[in-house]
């Protein structure tokens, strides 16, 4: 492979099969991509890992951070937490085969996340209900979304639910618990997630993850599909396999509340609270976090918002079409036996008396999702305006900025020269 | 002085793009070193304005941003029909709305009360059958 844009990102350019287009600069929410000399590179303090550039690339040469998905194979004790969107992306199999499968694979513990997932749901909603928070409450589910905010809206961080991420408890409680099991240390064993997207692939993410006792890493749903799809259509062929639990507390397959969290809607229906919003997709995210920020919905107590189209199904690392994903979803939650939920007392287990809540200050929220591109004095912004006057406006991006807006911006913060744009150079 | 100014045209009745104009201000503001309070008061204040313009005028309106190094000043005029009594108007809770902009979550006849609440200077001119303007102020500062 030729050299790659190697400063920390969520996504990787294959220069050698870049012809320029710009079709990703055009599509980045952030303004974080220019072509330079022909090519696409990133401006890394602005990427928050949205996968936009990576579906609209023509020629797919962005990719996610990479990393070889058979690598967990070597490990001794390898741990897979799965997210509900990979049940629908097997609209025929059930939930219990498709865990037997990735037990096949090679993974000695397959820990379901909806388990948490309902638990949360559960203490948000009280939280919502008893806590008085300032409203309308907005969904922390999607690390897209948080950095969006971070980057964008930090003025909504008092709206973020404050009930701790289940991701948060989930691997500390399963590692714990199966390293009690094995009798071995936790640094043994070694974590992976299995995911939707590529927003938990980053170099920036993983560099943050240092501080726990494993190491994790993150394989794309696309990664294992084919191998994963043979092991579980022999599980259904041979009707003598069936799922059996080791006898690990977070094995269950999910329960039907738990499979709708991968289409978007299903937090916050899960919730049933009187007035909330399920928004998806990344344009529609942004204008009604705009219309957050201008207190429109301050009658609503809850809004889930999902970075991809239609939620984790329209994820850039699914193997299925999103619209096909969402129908099995709704195939596969009518199928499982409602009688098999959660009873409250589970569900309060780790949440109940403590609630804990996520305590972080902005400056820590905005350590952790991170960048912000550095102000501009009132001078500068100025100037960037009466440059902006002076430009064509036709957004063409032959200077290699996504449009003459941020072209001035880039010539005001000195990242490229007037004379690049090719009106100006012509001197009309 | 450096300064930057635009002016966004509002029309009345539609619904669907109010609070653009705001929301463009407020871009502009964020790639600033302004605290998130201010931003928020002006961004406020802006949608009041515009939604006033929407629901309650009888022509299409400005709203008009002006940036210094000192103050930020927002005004936002329309040519009719005009506040018969502004004292009357900016009280909490009186809103002339009817009953279909209720249904749709306004009239609530808080607009002008917040404005009055969140703008560091405030002007109302007001002439019956010739418009409204209403010039508000913010330091940058805080
Ligand atoms: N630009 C305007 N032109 C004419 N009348 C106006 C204008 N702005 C406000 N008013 C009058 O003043 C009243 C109070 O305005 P205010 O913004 O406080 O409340 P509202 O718009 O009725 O309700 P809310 O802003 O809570 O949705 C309005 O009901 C209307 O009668
Ligand atoms: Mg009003």
């Amino acid at each position: 492979m030729a050299d790659t844009n190697t400063i920390p990102c969520y996504v990787l350019v294959n220069s050698d099969n870049c012809t320029g287009c710009g079709a990703c600069a055009k599509s980045c929410p952030t303004r974080a991509i220019r072509i330079k000399n022909g090519k696409s590179i990133h401006l890394t303090d602005s990427c928050i890992g949205c996968g936009e550039c990576i579906r609209v690339c023509p020629q797919g040469c962005i990719t996610p951070a990479p990393f070889d998905p058979g690598a967990f194979k070597k490990e001794k004790h390898p741990v897979l937490f799965v997210a509900p969107v990979l049940y629908s992306q097997f609209p025929d199999a059930r939930p219990r085969d498709v865990l037997t499968g990735l037990r096949r694979m090679g993974f000695q513990y397959v820990v379901d996340m909806s388990y948490f997932f309902e638990m949360f749901q559960w203490a948000t909603r009280r939280f919502i209900r008893e806590k008085a928070p300032e409203l309308p409450v907005l969904s922390t589910m999607c690390p897209v979304v948080m950095r969006l905010v971070a980057f964008k809206y930090p003025g909504l961080f008092g709206h973020l639910n404050q009930v701790l991420r289940p991701v948060s408890i989930i691997v500390k409680e399963a590692a714990a618990l199966i390293a009690r099991k094995e009798g071995v240390r936790l640094s043994d064993l070694s974590i992976f997630y299995l995911n939707p997207c590529p927003t938990k692939m980053g170099i920036k993410e993983s560099a943050r993850l240092k501080q726990s006792p494993y190491i994790s890493r993150s394989i794309g749903i696309n990664q294992i599909y084919p191998e994963l799809k043979k092991h579980i259509t022999d599980i259904m062929e041979s009707d003598t396999v069936d799922y059996v639990e080791t006898g690990f507390e977070f094995e269950h397959p999910p329960c039907s509340e738990g499979i709708l969290w991968s289409i978007c809607g299903g937090e916050s229906a899960g919730l049933k609270l009187d007035k909330t919003l399920a928004v998806s997709g990344l344009e529609e995210t942004m204008l009604y976090l705009e219309k957050t920020e201008l207190d429109i919905f301050k009658d609503f107590s809850f809004i889930e918002f999902r970075a991809c189209r239609e939620g984790c199904v329209g994820g850039s690392l699914c193997a299925m079409d999103k619209y096909v994903a969402k129908s099995a979803v709704h195939k596969i939650s009518g199928r499982i036996n409602r009688s098999k939920n959660f009873s409250k007392e589970i569900k309060n287990r780790f949440y109940e008396q403590k609630w804990i809540p996520d305590k972080k200050t902005t400056e820590q929220m905005e350590k952790i999702f991170g960048g912000k591109k550095k102000p501009l004095s009132i001078r500068s912004l100025t100037r960037i305006d009466a440059l902006y006057g002076k430009l064509p406006g036709y957004n063409c991006s032959a200077c290699g900025a996504p449009d003459c807006y941020a072209f001035a911006e880039d010539v005001i913060r000195r990242r490229c020269k007037l004379a690049d744009c090719i009106f100006i150079k012509g001197g009309n | 002085m450096a300064s930057l100014s635009r002016t966004f045209r509002i029309q009345k009745r539609d619904f669907t793009n109010a609070g653009n104009a705001s929301i463009s201000v407020k871009k502009l503001l964020k790639s600033l070193n302004l605290s998130a309070c201010v931003i928020r008061k002006v961004s406020i204040c802006g949608y009041e304005g515009e939604m006033n313009v929407v629901m309650h005028a009888a022509t299409d309106g400005i709203l008009a941003f002006e940036l210094t190094e000192k103050k930020i000043f927002l005004t936002v005029s329309d040519e009719g029909p005009g506040i018969e009594d502004i004292e009357t108007a900016m009280q909490k809770g009186y809103s002339t709305a009817s009953d279909e902009f209720r249904e749709m979550g306004f009239g609530a006849g808080m607009g002008l009360h917040n404005i009055r609440e969140n703008a560091d200077s405030l002007h109302i001119d007001s002439t019956l059958g010739a418009g409204t303007v209403i010039r508000m102020e913010f330091n940058p500062g805080g």
